[in-house]
């Protein structure tokens, strides 16, 4: 197990360094200028030393100096946002994306467990096709829809965050006791959670539903049965565990995704989270920060596949995977 | 498995209890909507607006965007700024001026009561500071070329150019502590040769004297535009790096603009600004005039999506919704409403800026072939076939002026733009046009496209123009949607027949508008080149009467637009919400000049 995560650990930087190759590449290759607007052409002289200053004249002068900076651990400046660096661009926005995301996953995991857990055990019921056509939903609806309906639900019509973004603690007119601040926190994470919960529910749902009719019919499950074991000590004792395999290798890559954020959702209910910012640096042309994004998103999906597969040996001790 | 279940229950417990076990609400309660922030300091109401973009920077002299220039504007205050809406200039930092006989010296007298908000004084010196940071390329301000109006100024710019250029070539070459010492020597030279070079100069601290290249009539109302603010001297040169060795170049540390370093002369100061959320601005104790200001301060709320932002003024939490685009239904929905006297609060007004249709002029299209637009006859005929009433009525359903000049009519005071020379929709007049340049009834006139960005409606506009070219010329031209910036590079190198643009002018003078097709310009990608209007164009350069430099200007603009090397299809339209009976102070204008200290907020 040690072993393991020393290993991925070491990798890490070279994965990192040809997702950086790969990124720089392609970012340079997008027409156009970020720095300059629509429509708007200054003379040749003023965009090339616009552009001179962020060294966007000279890719080797440019990537230099991005490593350079990388390795004191600062990701540059925007070029989109330009009094801001990237630095702080994504310790604002991925604390609030994360706790979306976190708490998106954690619907979702509830959600769909329940929900396969319920299809499974009555295959073929009301309650399982219930479930299925949940789950059929949850993955088509996209989430401007279920969004949009959460908003109003939530702001007009219980009144929990104001439309056009709520106001996160911290902020200065922001009083009142740690109950309340609480309240405002989840008031404020809950709606968009859900949002963002639904197809990963519907997804975990359909895997946790196939894995436990699998596992259900299969020899050990009859035979702990057979010796007497309790119906609900079989199920969460013994299927649901190895049911859930396949479950937390799906996590792995779907924490990444919900926590570094999500642009529809991080719009509708005006979050300033990353999620945005990952579309907009592109659509930019904003080099430092997809760069940046790319490198943090890189880390994180990496960090987390290696959470799983130390869980994965934890819930099934068999499979030892410093040996693959 | 069974922790898990335990733990969910837990979380669900947990949450449902902080959810739903009552407390006593606080009465500060964020969502409460109206006025969150407190009592303010002249006790009246915070004026409050939604931003729809996110802030691109506030460094008064790198800024360009709209929203950008809005802020600096509440921040700092000019020599001069407009009236509005009558566009008059009133005195700002400058109490009076007097310019030359030929125009090309400009003295300002400023006040000596004006202060930065630490109670430093406001001088001379604050202006040439900081109209030196637009002119010096290492900063890469957009907007460099309205400082070029200035003596020496292009010049200067050019030379420190050309000296990092070099110096960045022979330093790959040279040891570090060499690089310091030639980075640090070039950078007094330079300092030494903006002394030189340029004719900007502070007398003493409060007499401030311009010299510009031509005569410049209007380079009082220029002093108006935000780019012209002075900045702090001392807290900027304290934010400015030493030379890079490797380029030469200084930079400033771009974060100084923020509430805890900025120090401004405006009506407010910048008291918290939280990036993609909110901007909070106080009024400023020092200021001078501080009885104009009439509110307790402007929060700018970040709202990206233009039906939440609807939403969320429709609900009272936001006082104004600037500029709402006119490309959403939702926006023909408003002005409907509001020609049917349902609605008092919205609020229209001509822009001064024009949406055209660019031709590509050059005599030969890439890969060789001849280009049929490089013909005149042909453009005019294009454009005589669109029916610009049914767009604007039936397509955009917002009703924006119909353009026939690249001027906006009534956006430039004295200037009055040659409409006669436009076209006006008449299929039979374009049809016998083109026959006459040889394509009768379209026949042989191929190849031809219109290229317009993907989003924003302009897709709409752009099938409407190409099907009445079929219906009335019988021209096949295809259709193509492109991102942005991937359209800006066809621009760039010509491989465009016909493609969407939009042009704003900058400041109150023909030349923002005429510059685009002089040749050689940056903006005319088409090419078009007609050299009479180009003597023209150098002509009212030169002219010390701003009588006749005006009609030298018109006349080039009726040449110019006789040969339609744009298309214009209508005036841009300004939409602005505010409830009238709740804030006063606003004045819509062609120029979206808003002057915000001046709004006030009665709940």
């Amino acid at each position: 197990m040690f072993a393991l995560i020393i290993r991925r650990l070491v990798q890490l930087p070279f994965i990192l360094a040809v997702i950086f190759v790969l990124t720089f590449t392609l970012a340079w290759l997008v027409p156009g200028n970020p720095l300059l607007q629509p429509d708007r052409k200054p003379p040749k002289e003023v965009e090339e030393a616009m552009k001179r200053q962020y060294n966007l004249d000279d890719p080797w002068r440019f990537a230099a100096s991005y490593l350079t900076n990388l390795a004191q651990g600062d990701l540059g400046p925007s070029l989109q946002y330009r009094d801001q660096t990237v630095n702080e661009i994504i310790g604002r926005g991925l604390p609030f994306s994360a706790a979306i995301g976190f708490g998106a996953l954690l619907i979702a995991l509830m959600m769909g467990v329940v929900a396969g857990v319920v299809g499974a055990i009555r295959p073929g019921s009301l309650l399982d096709l219930s479930s299925l056509t949940m789950a059929l939903v949850g993955i088509s609806l996209p989430t401007f829809v279920t969004g949009t309906i959460l908003l109003v639900l939530f702001a007009t019509m219980l009144d929990w965050v104001s439309i056009g973004g709520w106001d996160w603690p911290g902020w200065q007119f922001w009083t009142g006791g740690w109950w309340q601040q609480a309240r405002e926190v989840l008031r404020g994470i809950l709606p968009p959670a859900i949002a963002l919960a639904l197809a990963p529910a519907a997804y975990i749902a359909r895997l946790v539903r196939l894995g436990l009719a699998d596992v259900m019919n299969s020899d050990y499950i009859r035979t702990a049965r057979a010796k007497g074991v309790a119906p609900g000590n079989v199920l969460f004792h013994h299927a649901l565990k190895v049911a859930f395999l396949p479950v937390l290798s799906f996590l792995g890559p779907a924490a990444a995704a919900t926590m570094t954020g999500s642009f529809v959702v991080e719009k509708i209910f005006e979050i300033p989270g990353l999620g945005r910012d990952f579309v907009s640096a592109v659509v930019n042309k904003d080099q430092f920060l997809i760069l940046g994004l790319v490198l943090i998103y890189s880390t994180m999906l990496i960090l987390f596949n290696l959470l799983v597969d130390i869980s994965y040996a934890w819930v099934d001790p068999r499979i030892d995977l410093a040996e693959e | 498995m069974k922790w898990l279940a335990i733990f969910f229950v837990v979380i669900i417990v947990a949450v449902g209890a902080i959810l739903l076990i009552p407390e006593p609400e606080n009465p500060d309660h964020p969502n409460g909507g109206k006025s969150t922030d407190g009592q303010t300091s002249n006790g009246k109401d915070i004026f409050t607006y939604v931003n729809s973009a996110a802030h691109r920077t506030l460094d008064p002299q790198k800024a360009s965007w709209m929203m950008d220039l809005r802020v600096i504007n509440c921040l700092y205050e000019k020599l001069v700024d407009y009236t509005v809406p009558d566009m008059t200039i009133d005195p700002g930092v400058a109490k009076s001026w007097d310019a030359s006989e030929d125009n090309k010296t400009f003295t300002f007298h400023l006040r000596k009561d004006a202060k930065w908000s630490n109670g430093d004084p406001v001088t001379a010196q604050d202006f040439v500071y900081a109209w030196r940071r637009a002119m010096l390329p290492d900063h890469g301000a957009e907007y460099a070329t309205l400082f070029f109006h200035i003596k020496g100024a292009q010049d200067f710019y050019n030379w420190r150019q050309q000296q990092t250029n070099e110096y960045a070539k022979k330093a790959t070459s040279l040891s570090a502590d060499q690089k310091v010492q030639q980075a640090d020597e070039l950078w007094k030279l330079t300092q030494q040769k903006m002394d030189e070079m340029v004719g900007l100069k502070a007398t003493d601290d409060h007499t401030l004297v311009v010299e510009t290249v031509h005569p410049t009539p209007y380079f009082v109302e220029l002093c108006a535009f935000e780019l012209f603010v002075p900045v702090h001297r001392a807290t900027l040169e304290k934010t400015l790096s030493k030379p890079n060795p490797d380029t030469g170049l200084v930079q400033q540390d771009p974060t100084w603009t923020r509430a805890e370093t900025a120090i401004t002369n405006g009506p407010y100061v910048m008291s918290e600004w939280k990036p993609r959320h909110f901007i909070l601005m106080k009024p400023n104790a020092h200021y001078w005039n501080k009885e104009a200001v009439k509110n307790g301060g402007i929060r700018e709320k970040f709202i990206e999506d233009e039906s939440t932002a609807k939403l969320a003024y429709e609900q009272g939490q936001v006082d104004w919704l600037p500029g709402f685009p006119t490309s959403v239904p939702a926006a023909s929905r408003m002005i409907e409403a509001a020609r049917a006297g349902e609605r008092d609060d919205v609020f229209t007004s001509s822009a001064a800026g024009t949406y055209f249709y660019k031709f590509n002029c050059r005599e030969t299209l890439p890969g060789g072939r001849k280009n049929p637009l490089h013909d005149a006859r042909v453009r005019r005929a294009l454009s005589m076939a669109i029916d610009r009433k049914a767009i604007v009525e039936n397509v955009t359903r917002v009703h924006q002026p119909i353009a026939k000049t690249f001027i906006p009519p009534g956006s430039i005071g004295n200037y009055t733009p040659p409409a006669d020379a436009g076209v006006e929709f008449n299929a039979d007049a374009a049809q016998k046009l083109l026959a006459e340049a040889g394509y009768p009834n379209g026949e042989g006139l191929e190849g031809l496209e219109l290229l317009y960005n993907t989003g924003g409606g302009h897709e709409r506009t752009a099938q409407e123009v190409v099907s009445g070219w079929k219906k009335y010329l019988n021209l096949n031209v295809s259709l193509k949607g492109k991102e942005v910036k991937v359209m800006q590079d066809d621009m760039d190198k010509g491989t465009f027949t016909i493609v969407r643009a939009g042009w704003y002018g900058d400041y109150r003078d023909p030349t923002t508008f005429l510059q685009y097709f002089v040749t050689g310009d940056g903006h005319n990608d088409g090419k078009y080149h007609n050299a009479e209007y180009d003597k023209l164009f150098a002509a009212a350069a030169t002219e010390t009467d701003a009588a006749k430099r005006l009609e030298l200007l018109r006349r080039a603009e009726e040449i110019m637009i006789g040969e339609q090397p744009l298309a214009p299809i209508y005036h841009y339209m300004n939409l602005e919400l505010w409830r009238p009976d709740q804030i006063s102070g606003l004045k819509v204008n062609p120029w979206n000049v808003w002057r915000l200290h001046q709004v006030s907020v009665k709940r």
